[in-house]
């Protein structure tokens, strides 16, 4: 299926085509609801009942901090829990005060494919994406991502930066230490700025290779 | 043959009126096809209709009235081509003006009889939808055929008189009555309007 249908005289109508012909942009409806939808997918191992009030609870966490955020529930937050034939169950969540509700019945299961998905209005999208997937994470049941979860949070609490420097670590940079870090962009030069760092950079004369490094090389390491 | 499109606030209770009407038109012999459509990458109505027993084609990631509108028009030829039912009813996103919808259904030349939108409004939160989205409501039921308010069994006393009452100043034409799409409350009262 195109999504996209062409008539007789070879042009596809729908307003999202007629608008780019036109040249402008003709806002989404979900634009012009200030609303916002993420989903994650991923797989869970060990499945029961436990886990599905794990689950339940994923939910209301993001439930309540929407609350926090826009003042208000006004959308729904669902997971749907399946197993390879597509039979499963779903979590639905549109009031707190209601609670959760559960639809359908699954036995314990060995593995089984998870759908997560929010959609909600006056909330950051890329913000309600990182809250979704902490609360997965805090479930604490062995799942996994279909999909990479840019997590840009660290978890140690040294968020203070008196000096106005970012001294994050990089992502494959091997500290002996066991703190996990998550860059984005904008604010990185590939370097670690650690105090420990930037004294084992000035000793062993890593400026150099820094000057040495093209803006592609700088480029590909962000992408990767 | 004959399409509702169920209009209406995330969270509104479509997807259990949907349930409902599909089960309905099946007792009734009729043969039905859904469509429902979500705004995230990912669809979970599709398993919760499955999970209750129905087949229903997900239309995922992205709003049928907008940015989905061709896949919407393509699905409507393929249900027309394969399946040819008497009833489809249509879900869209809840952030979705279900009057582009209609008109979507209109220029598929799907060959149907007539296209009615039925709009639900959520009691429980209508308060805090008008405060922080009137304009937006106030666009997706502008076209509707009917109102249903949702939700009865959930309501304080006094709410139902008063979305009734909003509801009727904003649209005295428009048919409005307050169902329990879970409960089954008035849900009899609801089929007998639909044909």
């Amino acid at each position: 299926m195109s999504g996209h249908e062409h008539h007789h005289d070879g042009e596809c109508h729908c307003p999202e085509c007629e608008a780019k012909r036109n040249g402008e942009h003709e806002p989404t409806s979900l634009e012009q609801a200030g609303g916002c939808a993420v989903g994650l997918t991923g797989t869970i191992t060990g499945f029961n009942a436990d886990a599905e009030a794990r689950m339940a609870k994923a939910l209301m966490d993001i439930g309540q901090w929407v609350t926090a955020e826009s003042g208000c529930l006004l959308g729904h937050i669902k997971a749907a829990i399946v197993t390879e034939d597509g039979n499963g169950i779903t979590l639905n969540l549109t009031d707190i005060e209601n609670g959760v509700e559960h639809h359908g019945t699954l036995d314990p299961q060995e593995k089984v494919k998870f759908n997560f998905m929010c959609a909600v209005v006056d909330v950051d999208e890329g913000e309600l994406r990182h809250r979704m997937f902490h609360a997965i994470d805090d479930t604490g049941l062995d799942y996994e991502l279909d999909e990479h979860v840019e997590c840009h949070c660290h978890d140690h609490d040294h968020h203070h930066h008196h000096d106005g420097e970012c001294h994050c670590h990089d992502h494959d940079h091997d500290h002996d230490h066991d703190h996990h870090h998550h860059h984005d962009e904008g604010h990185h030069d590939g370097e670690c700025h650690c105090p420990e760092c930037e004294a084992k950079k000035a000793k062993e004369g890593l400026s150099e290779k820094k000057e040495k490094k093209s803006f592609l090389d700088r480029l590909r390491r962000k992408k990767e | 043959m004959y399409v509702y499109i169920l209009g209406g606030f995330l969270g509104s209770g479509k997807t259990t009126l949907l349930m409902k009407i599909a089960s309905m038109y099946a007792k009734r012999g009729l043969k039905t096809a859904i469509v429902v459509n979500e705004s995230g990458s990912v669809g979970v109505d599709g398993a919760t209709l499955k999970a209750e027993g129905y087949d229903a084609v997900e239309l995922p990631d992205g709003c049928i009235c907008c940015s989905l509108s061709g896949t919407l028009q393509s699905a409507l030829k393929s249900i027309k081509r394969d399946i040819d039912p008497d009833i489809i009813i249509i879900e869209p996103t809840g952030l979705a003006l279900p009057h582009k919808v209609k008109d979507l259904v209109r220029v598929s030349m799907i060959d149907d009889d007539d296209t009615f939108i039925i709009g639900v409004a959520d009691v429980q939160r209508f308060e805090d939808l008008i405060k922080k989205k009137e304009q937006f409501f106030k666009m997706q039921m502008s076209k509707a055929d009917f109102i249903l308010i949702n939700k009865l069994d959930l309501a304080k006393p006094g709410q139902i008189e008063e979305v009734t009452s909003w509801l009727k100043q904003e649209y005295p034409d428009k048919p409005v009555m307050a169902i329990s799409a879970k409960t089954d409350e008035n849900i009899d009262k609801l089929y007998e309007m639909m044909r």
